[in-house]
């Protein structure tokens, strides 16, 4: 007797993830981009396998967003996944739905590098590595069947697919929501923009061993540091080391996985801000690593991540607002995330140490992360370390790249042997491109000086 | 592999100057760059993706000039020829309509029903300013308005049928219709439209069209809206 056929899941979306289809679009949008360096060539068409099987079982991978009248859901989709394509676009670019077979993340690779870019809708940083991980074991595994012999051909044992929204099942009522966010504004960053779409990327890479040593000479921890010298690359850079009647706002995404011993891949994460007000004329890189300590332990206590997390869910829950058709609520919702965009200056994530199983190790070199520009927010870093190797990636669409400078200066003045890498030069090129446009610009001015 | 004398990195990329400080690198003897790939491992490069940016503008911006061009030759032919009617911002407004939904189209990543509901519902409008913009002769609202609520009808059967394992999904905008059709006929009670032979039509049309959907799609149809008005 035939089976009827399987109704396809659905899920409604997470506290964040309601916020994103509202406010993206080309211009800004909300995509993450994490990266597994190889130590070898990527090919296409195991990738492409690789990514066929692995989206097979992740649920959270394999859905689309639809529009409801009142909300946003998700529904599984049983297209065909995505095609896996060489990179040609900046990173973070906007993934087109309707031209993505509508999943919500897309698998690229240039050269030894296979890139992961999902709509942050979807999942954070944490359930993205989980994919990417399980896409890079899936195909070693293939490109190396011979080696790799002893490994089943299966996901990780160990490995949560919990697709809970922990936002809903943390929140508690009652709690103190007047120290959730400030209102207050921060200073933008500003300057000559990159053309529209372009974003420049540098990565710095740092061994783990010697920055904890500068950090511990700080009395920091590496995160507190590498956000500490940010703001202080802002504050030299951006203030000049001058008083400001604004405060430079750094926002760091505090994952709550441990802080409630939640599985979930979907988002469950909330943003706290590193602040630092410049007073009175020149402060010292210590007086501002001071300040962001400061900031960043007062806001990272249990208590402060909980009413953050209550007041987040406080709105979604309220039952005024839940039956306002989807179009108002969007209005709305647009008004209150542009009048909030220039709270913030910056952020700094830091998505933490990427582990893999011991027979995969030696065919990766590193992971790296990067996040997309988002409105009143320029420039963002993030961070991802693996064997050792603690990768700091900036992205900004200003063309300018003091702040990037000054920052690398400020650890490297510790003692810390650093690298960079950008995404301004192309290597099938020669290394002094007729460059045109504003980059042109940037270097005749160069040649110049 | 290079190193900047100026900021003390070293440089994964073949340039002439440091990214950073635009300070003229030097290059690493072999020994120092055996010792660099050991501690931090190989970069990773990018491709040129100026390219592709490029080539997306340059087809919208053409696009735009090409309009642009034809609606000043039609204002200039409106001006030459019949200068006492103003034709040429009907095709000023149809041409931009066509524009903006290109854009629509191209930069806009719904499914198709909602495209297809949301440029309908556009049409109706703009169809209904033209009317009025013309002497407001009711054309609008007895004929070409539910000429457009039939051609929905019609896209929504050709939708179902391409993509028939998703059927149900373009219910909803089956609804639209059915709702634009109620509202086409109630204007015939109300005393606004006098001739009743499309609106009619749609109504019978859309709501025969919806109960079958209703009778066939049982649960599907029930999971379908439920979903979509789930609050």
């Amino acid at each position: 007797m035939a089976s009827r056929k399987r109704q396809p899941s659905w899920a409604k979306l997470d506290n964040t993830a309601l916020l994103f289809p509202v406010i993206s679009g080309e211009g800004m949008s909300s995509t993450y981009r994490i990266c597994a360096t190889l130590k070898e060539p990527v090919r296409k068409e195991l990738l492409q396998e690789a990514e066929e099987k692995v989206l097979a079982q992740f649920l959270t991978f394999r859905m689309r967003l639809r529009m409801g009248f009142f909300w946003y859901y998700f529904e599984e989709n049983d297209r065909k996944a995505p095609e896996v394509q060489e990179e040609s676009d900046f990173p973070g670019a906007y993934i087109n739905k309707s031209r993505n077979n509508h999943y919500m993340f897309r698998v690229t690779y240039y050269r030894n590098r296979i890139n992961l870019e999902v709509f942050h809708a979807l999942t954070d940083g944490f359930g993205g590595f989980v994919f990417l991980k399980e896409l890079v074991y899936q195909y070693l595994r293939l490109a190396h069947p011979e080696e790799l012999a002893g490994e089943k051909d299966k996901l990780s044992a160990g490995i949560f697919l919990d697709q809970e929204d922990s936002y809903l099942k943390n929140f508690k009522k009652g709690a103190d929501h007047s120290t959730a966010y400030g209102s207050r504004k921060a200073v933008v960053l500003k300057g000559e923009m990159l053309p529209k779409g372009e974003v420049n990327v540098l990565h710095a890479y740092f061994k783990i061993d010697e920055l904890k040593t500068a950090a511990k000479a700080h009395g920091a921890t590496i995160n507190q540091y590498l956000v500490g010298n940010f703001v202080y690359a802002m504050y030299r850079e951006y203030l000049k080391g001058a008083p400001s009647d604004l405060p430079i706002s750094c926002c760091v995404p505090v994952d709550l996985r441990k802080t409630y011993d939640s599985h979930t891949m979907k988002n469950f994460f909330v943003i706290v801000s590193a602040k630092f007000q410049p007073t009175k004329e020149t402060y010292t890189r210590d007086e501002v690593l001071e300040f962001v300590i400061e900031t960043l332990k007062e806001q990272t206590t249990r208590e402060n991540l909980e009413n953050i997390l209550s007041y987040n869910v406080s709105n979604e829950q309220n039952k005024f607002l839940r039956p306002i058709p989807i179009f108002i609520k969007n209005i709305a919702i647009r008004q209150v995330y542009n009048a909030s965009a220039d709270t913030a200056t910056a952020t700094m994530t830091n998505v933490g140490n990427v582990e893999l199983r011991e027979p995969y190790q030696k065919y990766v070199e590193h992971f790296y992360a990067m996040l997309a520009m988002s409105k009143g927010q320029n420039m963002k870093g993030a961070i991802c370390s693996y064997n050792g190797t603690l990768i700091v990636t900036f992205t900004s669409c200003l063309s300018d790249m003091s702040i990037q400078k000054r920052f690398v200066q400020s650890i490297t003045a510790d003692g810390v042997e650093a690298a960079v890498e950008t995404n301004e030069y192309f290597e099938e090129q020669p290394a002094v491109q007729p460059v045109k446009g504003r980059r042109k610009k940037k270097h005749e001015q160069m040649s110049t000086v | 592999m290079n190193k900047c004398p100026q900021c003390k990195v070293i440089l994964y990329n073949k340039a002439d100057t440091c990214p950073l400080c635009h300070c003229v690198v030097e290059e690493m003897d072999g020994a120092e760059e055996a010792r660099v790939l050991e501690k931090f491992g190989t970069g990773a490069p990018y491709p040129n993706a100026h390219r592709k940016q490029k080539w997306v503008r340059f087809a919208l911006r053409l696009v735009l000039f090409v309009f642009v061009i034809v609606e000043a030759l039609l204002i200039l032919i409106n001006h030459l020829t019949t200068p006492d009617l103003y034709w040429s911002a009907i095709t000023g407004v149809a041409l931009a309509y066509g524009y903006l939904f290109l854009i629509y189209w191209i930069r806009n990543d719904s499914g198709f029903a909602a495209k297809v509901g949301l440029q309908m519902l556009f049409t109706m409008v703009a169809l209904y300013e033209i009317d009025n913009f013309t002497g407001n002769y009711g054309w609008s609202l007895q004929w070409a308005i539910p000429g457009v609520i039939l051609l929905g009808d019609g896209i929504v059967f050709i939708l179902m049928m391409l993509n028939r394992s998703r059927w149900v999904s373009y219910s909803l905008l089956l609804i639209l219709m059915g709702v634009c059709s109620v509202a086409i006929i109630s204007l015939y009670f109300a005393g606004i439209i006098s001739n009743l032979v499309l609106p009619v039509i749609d109504v019978a049309v859309t709501g025969i069209y919806l109960l079958a959907t209703i009778t066939f799609g049982e649960h599907d149809v029930k999971r379908e809206l439920g979903r979509r008005f789930h609050i």
